[in-house]
């Protein structure tokens, strides 16, 4: 098995052996010749690790583009450089596919404040420009485009603030078939909400049954995504694995149902580092997980029932 | 009231670490055994503060002639990140008349129910019941909780769907203790700032993570007093491979930093960002207006500050700036967040 093989055959894998083998063959690479990554010696790089090193496995000079991460409190961004936007292309629409269909679909993006090269601007460009009828768009004022009854079904992805300053001063109706996708970005803004909550709030706003409300988990340093089609637990698609891991020692894996930190090994990062020790406080369920809230390490000082229930 | 704060300042005689008592000492054998980051060496140590700090005269300052209107029952979830990590708030909901309903830490579950036990043997009969987290809804009419931002949003849910009101709950997230050096610090207070580092392994909510230095100031003597106090409260026997996955990372990404043997502590230099506990941040300044600035950015997680008297004198006179040293010994009246338990208490 060869990298150009795992390059276009990654999204097809469907067992647990042949994550392992294109597992197998991509770390070593990464070991080889992600300096970072080498000298770190452990499985999972922690992402704190793209704001202060150059994560590549060859030279930056040759990447296609550059994810930036939103930045918060005056933080470095941490930055992905991108091989082949191929690579990110096939991730990206075998992961929607799987979850929504082929399509086509009325695509729209409300993401107030992203930067232009963050990887979720660039993800609904492609999604709009494979998946999009006519009327798919991003917007930024707080008038909804129009939808007309012929259209195909929506789906409206937004930033959960965006979305939330959306329904706190208007309400609308949406076509009962519309799915809401919110895509995260509470951390900076609504400290005092959980996500059922923001669900129960996105579907009165928008004049919808809750489970319309779906989401994505998705980040800069992560070529793929995962979906929640409704309620809380995300699936990741095949060429995706996350575990949960005890934060005070990201060696030790723990079982399903109590909380630590997302471990993810995604193989679309095949040319970065694809096994990431993330900041978000998660808990497995089945196949899937649950996402609690972000962790940087520091969340372990003090006292803490969530982790001590465990 | 009056005989009860007699009775509490007794038991602090008891449990001060001078004699043995069994209570206590059963109690601290078997916290040693519980899940945790706890060496002997520190909960001795928390043990004796504590006491230290309970007496007639500092019972009736923190009250200071506080009475609730009436009296209700009080979920309290304990998460004890150190030994008797939840003492304050059951004084505060015993002395105020209110029944406690405590969820016991996993990590800490024998100190608290054991000082219960004492003060009942001095004659009282205290409002209190330890209980499993499904039953605090049941029973609770108020509650007082501490997490990170995300546990809090959790736990803010599932209190309103059982009717618990905001203005009844106190919830605490301040999570660590920053210090800022102006260069003349003592050898004194070098060793203190390094108790305020490593004690109980830098886990709880007052220990210093950040320490601000003037650029010119090199972390030299802090860390020879990081290793010197190693030598009197070892690290707990977990600490080093801890730490040994973070200082892995900084070399990997080769940022400046430096550990004791034995990887018992570990120092970097960079933004002033707060790394996982055992692993201090030294983060130079060129003036006092950064580090304000960079403080007022942090403020909503930020437990304590500290520096010496010299350069308090030199720190905005609205900061509650403590001394070098005191992270560990708090008063009884201290303020978790800010926010006066007794006040709380007083006004449900």
């Amino acid at each position: 098995m060869t990298l150009n093989e795992i390059e276009t055959q990654f999204t097809e894998l469907t067992t647990s052996d042949q994550f392992h083998r294109f597992e197998v063959v991509i770390e070593s690479h990464q070991r080889a010749h992600c300096e970072v990554y080498s000298r770190y010696g452990r499985k999972y790089l922690p992402i704190a690790a793209f704001k202060h090193a150059d994560v590549t496995t060859f030279p930056i000079s040759e990447a296609e583009d550059i994810f930036m991460s939103s930045s918060t409190g005056g933080n470095e961004r941490s930055r992905h450089f991108i091989r082949k936007m191929s690579i990110y292309q096939d991730a990206v629409c075998a992961g929607f596919e799987s979850v929504f269909g082929p399509g086509p679909f009325t695509i729209w993006a409300f993401l107030p404040g992203y930067i232009p090269n963050s990887s979720l601007v660039r993800m609904l460009k492609i999604l709009i420009e494979r998946y999009g009828h006519d009327n798919s768009q991003f917007f930024l004022s707080d008038h909804l485009p129009q939808i007309e009854s012929h259209d195909p079904p929506l789906i409206f992805f937004g930033a959960a603030f965006g979305l939330l300053d959306l329904v706190e001063s208007n309400i609308y109706r949406l076509p009962g078939d519309a799915r809401i996708v919110e895509t995260g970005g509470m951390k900076t803004h609504r400290r005092e909400m959980t996500r059922a909550e923001l669900h129960a709030q996105l579907a009165r706003g928008f004049g919808l049954q809750e489970n319309r409300i779906w989401s994505e988990y998705g980040m800069c340093e992560l070529l793929s995504q995962a979906y929640a089609k409704g309620g809380g637990v995300y699936y990741p698609p095949p060429w995706m694995r996350v575990i949960i891991v005890d934060p005070l020692n990201p060696e030790q894996i723990l079982p399903e149902g109590e909380a630590g930190l997302l471990a993810i090994t995604d193989l679309a990062n095949i040319h970065t580092v694809s096994s990431i020790l993330t900041e978000d406080l998660g808990v497995k369920r089945g196949h899937g997980f649950e996402v609690l809230g972000r962790f940087p390490g520091s969340a372990l000082r003090g006292c803490n029932f969530l982790l001590d229930s465990g | 009231m009056k005989s009860l704060i007699i009775g509490l300042s007794d038991v602090a005689q008891l449990w001060s670490t001078l004699d043995t008592y069994p209570l206590r000492d059963d109690a601290v054998r078997s916290t040693l055994s519980a899940p945790n980051h706890f060496t002997s060496e520190a909960i001795m140590y928390a043990i004796d503060q504590q006491m230290n700090a309970i007496n007639e005269a500092t019972i009736i300052h923190w009250l200071n002639d506080r009475v609730p209107n009436c009296k209700h029952q009080v979920g309290v979830i304990n998460a004890g990140n150190i030994p008797l990590v939840g003492l304050q708030d059951l004084l505060a909901v015993i002395l105020c008349g209110h029944a406690y309903i405590g969820v016991l830490s996993k990590k800490s579950p024998y100190l608290i129910p054991a000082f219960c036990e004492t003060i009942n043997q001095q004659g009282f009969d205290l409002d209190v019941r330890f209980v499993e987290m499904d039953e605090i809804w049941k029973q609770a009419e108020s509650l007082i909780a501490t997490g990170s931002d995300a546990s809090i949003a959790q736990i803010q849910g599932i209190a309103k769907s059982h009717g618990i009101l905001r203005e009844k709950s106190l919830f605490r997230s301040n999570r660590f203790g920053i210090a800022i050096l102006d260069g003349d610090e003592s050898e004194d207070e070098w060793s203190d700032l390094a108790l305020d580092i490593l004690l109980h392994e830098g886990m709880g909510c007052r220990n210093v993570a950040l320490i601000f230095a003037p650029t010119d100031l090199e972390p030299d003597r802090c860390l020879h007093h990081l290793a010197q106090t190693r030598a009197v409260f070892p690290a707990h026997p977990t600490t080093s491979g801890r730490l040994a996955i973070q200082q892995a990372y900084l070399d990997a990404t080769n940022q400046p930093h430096a550990y004791g043997e034995g990887l018992e502590f570990l120092l970097s230099k960079g933004a002033a960002e707060p790394q996982s506990p055992g692993h201090v941040r030294w983060v130079e300044y060129q003036s006092l207006d950064e580090v304000i600035a960079i403080i007022n950015g942090l403020i909503n997680q930020i437990q304590c500050i500290l520096a010496s008297p010299t350069a308090t004198r030199t720190l905005p006179k609205d900061w509650n700036v403590e001394p070098l040293g005191s992270t560990q010994t708090p008063e009884l009246s201290w303020k978790p967040d800010g926010k006066d338990t007794i006040d709380f208490l007083c006004n449900l």
